[in-house]
């Protein structure tokens, strides 16, 4: 009996693991959009481009540390699929950037904050680098271009929170 | 001679600027008058006077500046201590709940101010330095429709975007 309600918590563990993480890594190139969407959902935004190329962007939430870019071919078969939460898309930002252009490539950030005195607003995104880490573009608010970019440790603080939730 | 003479100004202006620059207020001792407040380290920021005829003189070294001085003065308008206040001592006293006034008498003046694009919010920033060395920012989130402290977030500034200092 006991045994038997055991398995069942083990298949209904089985069956809510995929749902909770949607998994990228079984995305393959050559995936048509229908496969996409069966396996990972729909998108949070979708990007089309003049050649009738897109790219699908699948940020995590809020807490989340890994946004997912699913590339597609003008015949909407699957290109390629990429984590732009890394150094590797971070340092492709430069000053004079738009904020589609900072969105195309590192997705939706996580908070937005603006600062008036300086007429600046910053795009916050957490991320994973070895420490719990927040990246930051800071646009000139005004004129809609970025400025610069700031990487800040999360602290982690004496009552056991973390430094930004 | 004219080079001398020359020479001899940029000197005289670097020390005028360095001691504009970093005023000294370890060399205000307990029970120096507020006169000799004034003349060590100029006019106040800010004032708060208390019920019992005590003042606290408020000094915000930013927005460069990674320190801020408070000096309190007894009602016999005497110094009783002078405490930099963008420490790790005073920063640990933010609780939930504070309003802007308790923020702003424990640790004085933001550097800056800004505003959650989404969930009505004001934060409030300082740049501080931890154990002498650390580069940190300090932001402090407040509800704004209750006043608020809502969230308590420390980073420490990441060195490759030093240059943003």
């Amino acid at each position: 009996m006991i045994a038997a309600f055991h398995r069942a918590a083990a298949v209904l563990a089985l069956a809510v693991l995929p749902a909770a993480c949607a998994n990228f890594s079984a995305l393959s190139p050559g995936d048509s959009a229908q496969d996409v969407e069966a396996r990972v959902g729909a998108p949070g935004a979708v990007w089309k481009n003049a050649d009738g190329s897109e790219v699908w962007e699948y940020p995590q939430g809020f807490y989340a540390v890994q946004t997912f870019m699913v590339a597609f071919d003008p015949k909407h078969a699957v290109r390629e699929v990429r984590q732009v939460l890394n150094e590797a898309y971070f340092s492709r930002i430069q000053p004079g950037m738009s904020r589609e252009d900072v969105r195309r490539l590192i997705g939706k950030p996580r908070e937005i904050w603006y600062y008036p005195a300086r007429d600046e607003e910053t795009w916050t995104w957490r991320y994973y680098d070895i420490n719990y880490k927040f990246f930051n573009v800071l646009f000139d608010r005004s004129g809609g271009t970025v400025r610069t970019t700031l990487r800040l440790d999360e602290v982690l603080l004496p009552n056991g929170d973390r430094g930004r939730h | 001679m004219n080079t001398t003479f020359s020479r001899a100004v940029l000197l005289l202006f670097h020390v005028l600027l360095f001691t504009a620059g970093c005023a000294s207020f370890s060399a205000i001792n307990p029970g120096a008058s507020a006169q000799q407040v004034e003349a060590l380290v100029g006019a106040p920021a800010n004032v708060w006077k208390n019920a019992d005829g005590s003042e606290v003189w408020e000094y915000p070294r930013g927005p460069l500046g990674v320190e801020t001085y408070m000096v309190s003065l007894g009602s016999d308008r005497a110094v009783r201590e002078v405490r930099q206040v963008l420490s790790d001592e005073y920063i640990s006293k933010l609780h939930v709940g504070m309003s802007r006034d308790e923020v702003r008498r424990l640790l004085g003046r933001p550097r800056d101010i800004g505003f959650s694009g989404s969930n009505d919010e004001e934060i409030w920033s300082w740049r501080y330095r931890e154990w002498g060395t650390r580069n940190m920012e300090l932001y402090v989130q407040f509800d704004r429709p209750t006043g608020a402290l809502k969230k308590i977030s420390r980073f420490q500034i990441d060195a490759s975007d030093g240059k943003r200092q």
